[in-house]
């Protein structure tokens, strides 16, 4: 289980993949990217998430039952992120197991929501 | 005739009388019966008229007989004497009848009397030469009275031609002088209407001038309102400038008074965390923040002037961008009418002369015309007076043309040749 | 002490929406600007979405739709005070802040009986006088209990 939140010892940075679904930016483990594949009709979308304008681009990643594709608008590319600026989703908030956190960078006006891949895909199955 | 033509003659009575007077004389000298009784009975016989008579020479003698041959020598030759004067007087006669005929005849040209007489020849030939000059002049007049007739004639015609023609021309002058009495009146109205048009052309002009002038001041007007206008604009964007100038100063003095106001809240908060000892710090705290407030409230208002005069300059510079597109396009009208005017003028004033020169020259026109109705007039009375004496002239040729045939015919008597 | 014969609490007041209302002030550590929210996937719809504070992922709670009165509208002056109770904290959004009051316990009323669902997260109303306006004092312990529990039983 690749978790964002637990790097490798000895590491203080984690490479994060920026990505856009609709106007909303969001990051995840870039280590969970297998390749950034063109988007097929059956691929994941999550309404939770916002509806892609047109989805062209799909974030394929690994999952116990195989590749998963996730539909996403554009990549906006891979940045080191400091573990400090990470944060666990708090538990309070009840949100969806994919969303597993924030990062708070700095860069950002707004917390980016880390999504986990591999939960989208079960996400996905349930419905 | 032989008989009466010694009567008629009184040429040969004197010379007839004169013998017998003498005879008369001497047979009054002889009552008594006497030798020369024979002698004396043939002097009474021949006095008698009987001029055949002779003395018998067988019953005289001596003296007597003398005498009675001496008389016989006489009668004989008073006898042949006779006869030549017979024939000469039947000569005489023949001439002159043949005169009377031909004076009465007319025909000159049988004259060819001719005598041997000695006498009556140097006669014959004056009456010869007096008939040749009559046959001359007889000629003559006749070819003068042909010529005379066909001069008549042809003075008729050209009476007859020149009397039409007068007439004609009569007709002719008279059209003329209507004619140019209309002419007279028409250049009259030319003249007035021409007259007419000049003044209009000077009020037009006037105006015109006018229009021209006003022109320029509107095109000066328009200038200083499109100076005035682009001064007018570079006031709105200098306003402009400054008014979002002040508004993002109100911006910082906003974002200043916000953050002051968070300031003191959080100061406040402290200070409550801070119990008593913190409550004076409370105070000015909520102290702060009313003033924050109070300036954010003016900030608000003057961001509401602020949007005010945005859209108020936005208005001024729409309205002052139109007021220089239309003032543009006025003064491109103004420069278009000017041009216009500036046409109307030229042409007003070349109407203006036209209109003068045409007025000037219709008014010596009517003068001329007048003129010429007069002359006209003067020419129709003289015309008339040719035409009154054509006529006259055409009567006279007339006449003369009759008297020349009737002396035509006269002469037509007379035979010349 | 002259305070203790006249016992007071210090409320944080604020306005969101048509409500007025109050928070002792123990349970607010800060105020802030409301800022830029990021929204969070299958959340009760009071929880707007999250911020990040000194470091903390805030969740950040919509009193309007908590108590069903509407929705809040996040604006350039809307604020976010740092709501604390126990271990548990929360950015809540007032579109104004009105200050701190000291109230007088004695003009705290209990709240109306039978009143609606908001009932019964307050503490007490107090009365409008002067300048004052009337404030609904709220709970605010109570009401992120409620809250997480709303949360979590979903």
């Amino acid at each position: 289980m690749n978790d964002v939140l637990a790097p490798e010892p000895g590491t203080d940075e984690v490479d994060i993949l920026f990505f856009l679904i609709g106007d909303a930016l969001y990051g995840t483990d870039a280590s969970q990217v297998l390749r950034i594949d063109r988007s097929l009709p059956e691929d994941i979308t999550l309404p939770d998430l916002g509806l892609p304008h047109r989805g062209l681009r799909a974030l394929v990643f690994d999952t116990p039952e195989g590749e998963g594709h996730l539909k996403v608008d554009a990549v906006n590319g891979v940045r080191s992120i400091p573990v400090a600026a990470l944060r666990r989703m708090p538990a309070a908030v009840a949100a969806a197991p994919y969303a597993v956190g924030v990062c708070l960078d700095e860069q950002a006006p707004r917390p980016v929501l880390l999504i986990d891949l591999v939960e989208t895909a079960k996400t996905q199955g349930r419905h | 005739m032989s008989l009466e033509t010694p009567n008629e003659k009184p040429a040969g009575k004197p010379r007839a009388g004169k013998k017998p007077a003498a005879s008369k004389a001497g047979t009054a000298a002889a009552p008594a019966a006497s030798p020369y009784k024979p002698v004396t009975d043939a002097l009474l016989s021949v006095l008698a008229g009987n001029l055949q008579t002779r003395v018998p020479r067988e019953i005289l003698s001596g003296e007597a007989a003398e005498l009675g041959h001496l008389l016989n020598q006489v009668l004989e030759q008073f006898a042949a004497a006779e006869h030549r004067k017979q024939v000469a007087a039947q000569e005489i006669d023949q001439a002159l009848d043949s005169l009377i005929a031909l004076v009465r005849e007319g025909d000159l040209s049988r004259w060819n009397t001719t005598t041997e007489d000695p006498q009556l020849g140097p006669l014959l030939e004056g009456f010869g030469k007096v008939i040749e000059t009559l046959r001359t002049f007889v000629r003559e007049i006749n070819e003068a009275a042909l010529r005379l007739s066909s001069s008549a004639n042809q003075v008729l015609a050209a009476s007859t031609q020149h009397e039409t023609s007068s007439t004609e021309q009569a007709a002719a002058i008279h059209e003329t002088t209507a004619t140019m009495e209309e002419l007279k009146h028409a250049s009259a109205q030319i003249a007035e209407n021409a007259g007419s048009v000049a003044r209009v052309a000077e009020e037009t002009l006037g105006a015109a001038r006018a229009g021209r002038g006003a022109i320029g001041e509107f095109i000066q007007a328009m200038q200083q309102i499109r100076s005035d206008g682009v001064a007018v604009a570079d006031s709105i964007a200098k306003l402009s400038k400054r008014v979002e100038r002040i508004g993002t100063v109100v911006e910082v003095i906003d974002e200043i008074a916000d953050r002051s106001d968070l300031l003191a809240l959080n100061a406040a908060l402290e200070g409550s965390r801070a119990g008593e000892a913190g409550k004076g710090f409370s105070i000015v705290a909520a102290e702060m923040r009313r003033l924050a407030e109070n300036v954010l409230d003016s900030t608000k208002e003057i961001k509401n002037l602020i949007t005010e005069i945005r859209e108020a300059t936005a208005a001024a510079a729409g309205a002052a961008d139109a007021s220089k597109s239309a003032t543009e396009s006025g003064e491109k009208l103004g420069a278009v009418a000017a041009q216009a005017v500036e046409g109307i003028l030229s042409g007003v004033q070349e109407t203006s002369d036209a209109a003068r020169v045409i007025n000037l020259a219709t008014q010596q026109q009517r003068t001329a015309t007048e003129q010429v109705v007069a002359s006209m007039a003067e020419i129709e009375d003289v015309t008339r007076q040719t035409t009154q004496a054509s006529k006259q002239a055409t009567g006279a040729a007339a006449e003369l043309t009759q008297l020349a045939g009737r002396l035509a015919e006269l002469i037509k008597r007379f035979k010349a040749d | 002490m002259a305070t203790q014969a006249r016992p007071e609490q210090e409320f944080f007041c604020f306005r969101v929406g048509d409500l007025r209302l109050g928070v002792p002030s123990e349970n607010v550590l800060e105020v802030l600007r409301a800022g830029l929210l990021t929204p969070l996937p299958r959340t009760p719809s009071f929880v707007m979405g999250v911020t990040g504070h000194r470091g903390v992922v805030l969740p950040v709670v919509d009193l309007l739709r908590f108590l069903s009165k509407g929705e809040a509208r996040i604006g350039p002056r809307t604020r976010l005070f740092v709501g604390v109770s126990g271990s548990f904290v929360a950015g809540v959004v007032a579109d104004t802040v009105l200050g701190l009051r000291r109230i007088p316990v004695s003009d705290i009323l209990p709240p109306p009986l039978g009143g609606d669902a908001a009932a019964e997260h307050l503490l007490g109303v107090v009365q409008a006088s002067g300048t004052q306006e009337a404030i609904n004092l709220l709970n605010f312990t109570k009401l992120l209990q409620t809250a997480r529990q709303r949360a979590v039983a979903r």
